[in-house]
């Protein structure tokens, strides 16, 4: 275990590193900042003043160098539209994506799992045809369109929920269902296929010939092995939930991560970005280390060293 | 026969209160939600420069002046602004005003909010805007003195961006999350990236709002503003596109309201690149350009002809002043001939995504070119990249640039877009530059005379082809009466 912990800390030090280089280079590939923090009727002379303010007009290599140390001693700097240091305002919108994130996976793994299991079960009736059905629909619509339909029925036509914010439980409904519908699709899928594998085994017919009831046999002995794909899944499908979070918190003005890391991209707050991806890689890192010890508490065959 | 009734003095006085006090309780019910793109950046007024901030930070703080509805500058917490001399202005404040924290609002808490913004240690990204100021001289309690480094025909202008704060309270730098101002309202509360609450200060000394609770709500996503104003959630929306504007107001329900902005869209020349170092070219594509078509289909209205590069509410343009062209597809087909351009491919670039419809509308400027017989590829890029290309004198030889003016003057703007040297400028002119010197250090009529001068230079130059001014457009609820401006300021003081 100390030697998979010790193993998984450098790779997550080589990911990091490796998502900052790329990142710095996207930003400097995308223009000078200073001509958009700026008014377009500004002058010559601000924007110089302003470059030396931010360091800007330092050579490539010595911000290079100085974006590294600040990755390494935590130290990001004051986000330039803020004027207040970057991590702790991302670490401020943080409890707010990971409630929107966590809601979704509640939510998509309530709805997928019995749909999954129901599938399985009923193979080829039109219960099976249903879940596909919503599988598809959920795989296919974009979340940004998903979400846009869903604020035009509740909100704008029918007026049960808001179309914004976050005032309260019921200002979460929206956009967790919105992220929910994106994976609950994936997961019904991963769940029907592992649960028919696993009910095509010998181990399930011989409880079936014991007299177990289907329930034990379903639930007890199918799921349980039919599971790990599913944490598996889940733990995959965190970055597709970080990047839909991004869309949905813009489209549903959740004050989350994704919102402000797309805003300070729009208003070139360099250090803002920085810290929004580097927590964001390492939620992610740190996700898929933990769905790995799951996966090796839930099936003993999986040696994680 | 009824018994006499019997009215005691206690009683009567809780009637009267009673009844004084009920319209006062009424009002206290009554609270807007504004709804923008984005959040406020920050609440200390020397680091926040964006629409939005701006938008809250002037209900809490004074400026020195204010600029008024229809562009022109009157008082704020002072003024108005008497000129000494060319380089002296003198601004009186009255007395007894306060902040909400008690301190006097007088001229040295003007003194050292102006100091505070220009001081460089502080990197207050609002200091560029003072630079030309290069002292504050304290008179009296009630007067301030302000000396620049020559003429300086932006200063009342400057002193609309001067908010004042009280100098013993932010020296202990909780003006960012704590703001105390003297203006019309108060932070109650603000959760960040969600939305800033405020509400109205009964000892302002300034005449009482209408609203006494204003939320400005962040919501990006155009459709969620729209939703949000239709179902009551928010009584004002900003930034409509023309579409989503001509779609609400067919279905009524929801006021429109527009204002014309000073942003206008302009097509350009890079002269780095061929042929548009050539006068006739630049003739032909100006004559070839239908605006009118622009505005009435791709715009749906919304969006205004100008007759010069410059909004309707800037000030200091002659009127009169005519930079446009009229477009005569004929005349710029026989120019490209004689040209021996008929066929030849041209690019044209423009930004995308930052201003409404600005891809779309360098992609329609494109087709009218075809109809002349150039041969068209148009390339929009993301608009920091293309700012970028504009400045290196890289991009195509005509490119799609919308200019800004946050001063309501037609210098700042000139100079951006047409100095040598200027902050977005892709023309290289000694003449012009000298010109545009020679404004710089003139005042009143005579510089206004130099700027239609420029103006007209810039026709027989045929250096900028001005396509229209855009319109700010707002969605309200039926019965919300307010006037937008032409500086996009929303005030809620302004509403009722």
């Amino acid at each position: 275990m100390l030697t998979y912990l010790i193993r998984r800390t450098l790779l997550v030090s080589v990911t990091i590193w490796g998502v900052m280089t790329i990142l710095f280079g996207l930003q400097h590939l995308s223009g000078d900042p200073t001509l958009l923090l700026l008014s377009s009727d500004a002058t010559e002379d601000a924007r110089r003043t302003l470059a030396n303010q931010l360091g800007l007009d330092q050579p490539l290599a010595a911000q290079y160098a100085a974006f590294l140390w600040n990755t390494l001693t935590g130290d990001l700097g004051l986000s330039w539209k803020y004027h207040q240091p970057a991590l702790r305002i991302v670490l401020e919108a943080l409890p707010a994506t990971a409630l929107l994130t966590s809601a979704a996976i509640a939510l998509g793994l309530a709805v997928a799992v019995p749909l999954g299991i129901l599938a399985a079960v009923y193979r080829n009736s039109w219960i099976d045809t249903l879940a596909s059905f919503i599988a598809v629909l959920g795989q296919s619509m974009p979340v940004y369109w998903s979400g846009l339909l869903l604020i035009l029925l509740f909100s704008t036509t029918l007026r049960w929920l808001p179309s914004m914010g976050s005032d309260g439980a019921v200002a979460l409904v929206l956009p967790a269902a919105t992220l929910g519908l994106n994976i609950m699709a994936r997961i019904e899928r991963i769940t029907r296929a592992s649960m028919l594998e696993v009910l095509g085994q010998d181990f399930v017919r011989t409880l079936r010939s014991k007299g177990l009831s289907e329930r034990s046999v379903l639930f007890r002995h199918g799921l349980r092995n039919a599971s790990v794909p599913i944490v598996s899944m889940v733990g995959l499908q965190l970055s597709a939930l970080l990047g839909g979070a991004v869309l949905i918190e813009t489209v549903f003005a959740w004050p989350g991560v994704g919102r402000l890391a797309v805003n300070a991209v729009y208003a070139r707050d360099f250090p803002l970005v920085h810290a929004a991806a580097l927590v964001v890689t390492l939620t992610f890192c740190l996700v898929n280390m933990l769905v790995d010890v799951l996966c090796a508490s839930l099936n003993p065959q999986i040696r994680l060293d | 026969m009824r018994p006499p009734v019997s009215i005691g003095r206690r009683r009567l006085l809780t009637g009267a209160a009673a009844i004084a006090v009920a319209p006062q309780a009424r009002a206290q019910d009554r609270a807007v939600v504004i709804a923008q793109t984005s959040d406020v950046a920050t609440l200390d007024p020397a680091y926040g420069m964006d629409t939005a901030t701006g938008n809250v930070l002037k209900h809490i703080y004074e400026s020195v002046l204010s600029r008024r509805g229809d562009g022109s500058i009157g008082p704020g917490a002072a003024g108005p602004a008497v000129n000494l001399s060319p380089t002296e202005w003198r601004v009186e404040l009255p007395a007894g005003r306060r902040f909400a924290n008690g301190e006097p609002v007088d001229a040295e808490a003007v003194r050292a909010s102006f100091a505070r913004i220009v001081d460089p240690a502080a990197k207050a990204p609002t200091r560029p805007l003072f630079t030309k100021i290069v002292e504050a001289i304290v008179e009296s309690p009630g007067a301030i003195r302000f000396r620049t480094d020559g003429p300086d025909a932006l200063f009342e202008a400057r002193m609309t961006n001067l908010l004042v704060v009280p100098p013993k309270y932010a020296a202990t730098g909780k003006l960012t999350e704590a703001p105390v101002g003297s203006g019309p309202y108060m932070l109650e509360q603000w959760r960040r990236n969600d939305a800033v609450v405020l509400t109205a200060r009964p000892d302002s000394g300034l005449p009482a709002p209408h609203y006494t609770r204003v939320t400005f709500r962040a919501i990006p996503e155009e459709i969620a503003r729209i939703s949000a104003v239709k179902t009551g959630e928010a009584q004002l929306v900003t930034a409509l596109s023309p579409n989503q504007a001509d779609s609400i107001a067919r279905g009524g329900g929801v006021q429109v309201l527009r204002s014309d902005s000073t942003r206008v869209m302009v097509v350009h020349f890079n002269t780095a690149v061929p042929p548009a170092d050539d006068l006739r070219f630049r003739r032909a594509v100006a004559m070839a350009v239908n605006r009118d078509e622009i505005i009435r289909g791709l715009m749906k209205g919304y969006a205004t002809p100008v007759a010069t590069i410059f909004g309707a509410a800037v000030q200091g343009v002659q009127k009169g002043a005519d930079g446009a062209f009229a477009h005569d597809p004929e005349a710029a087909r026989k120019l490209i001939q004689e040209l021996g351009l008929t066929g030849h491919e041209i690019e044209i670039a423009g930004g995308a995504g930052r201003y409404p419809l600005d891809r779309e509308i360098a992609l329609a400027v494109g087709a009218q070119l075809r109809r002349v017989g150039l041969a068209v590829k148009v390339r929009a890029t993301e608009y920091g990249t293309f700012l970028g290309d504009v400045k290196q004198r890289r991009v195509a030889p005509v490119f799609i640039q919308p200019h800004g003016n946050v001063w309501f003057d037609p210098l700042p703007q000139l100079v951006a877009f047409f100095d040598s040297n200027g902050f977005i400028s892709a023309w290289r002119e000694p003449a012009l530059d000298r010109l545009l010197t020679e404004t710089d250090g003139a005042l009143g009529a005579a510089r206004e005379q130099l700027v239609g001068k420029i103006v007209t230079h810039l026709k027989d130059e045929a250096a900028a082809v001005p396509l229209f001014a855009y319109q700010f457009i707002y969605a309200a609820a039926p019965g919300l009466q307010w006037r937008p401006r032409p500086d996009d300021v929303i005030l809620a003081q302004e509403m009722t």
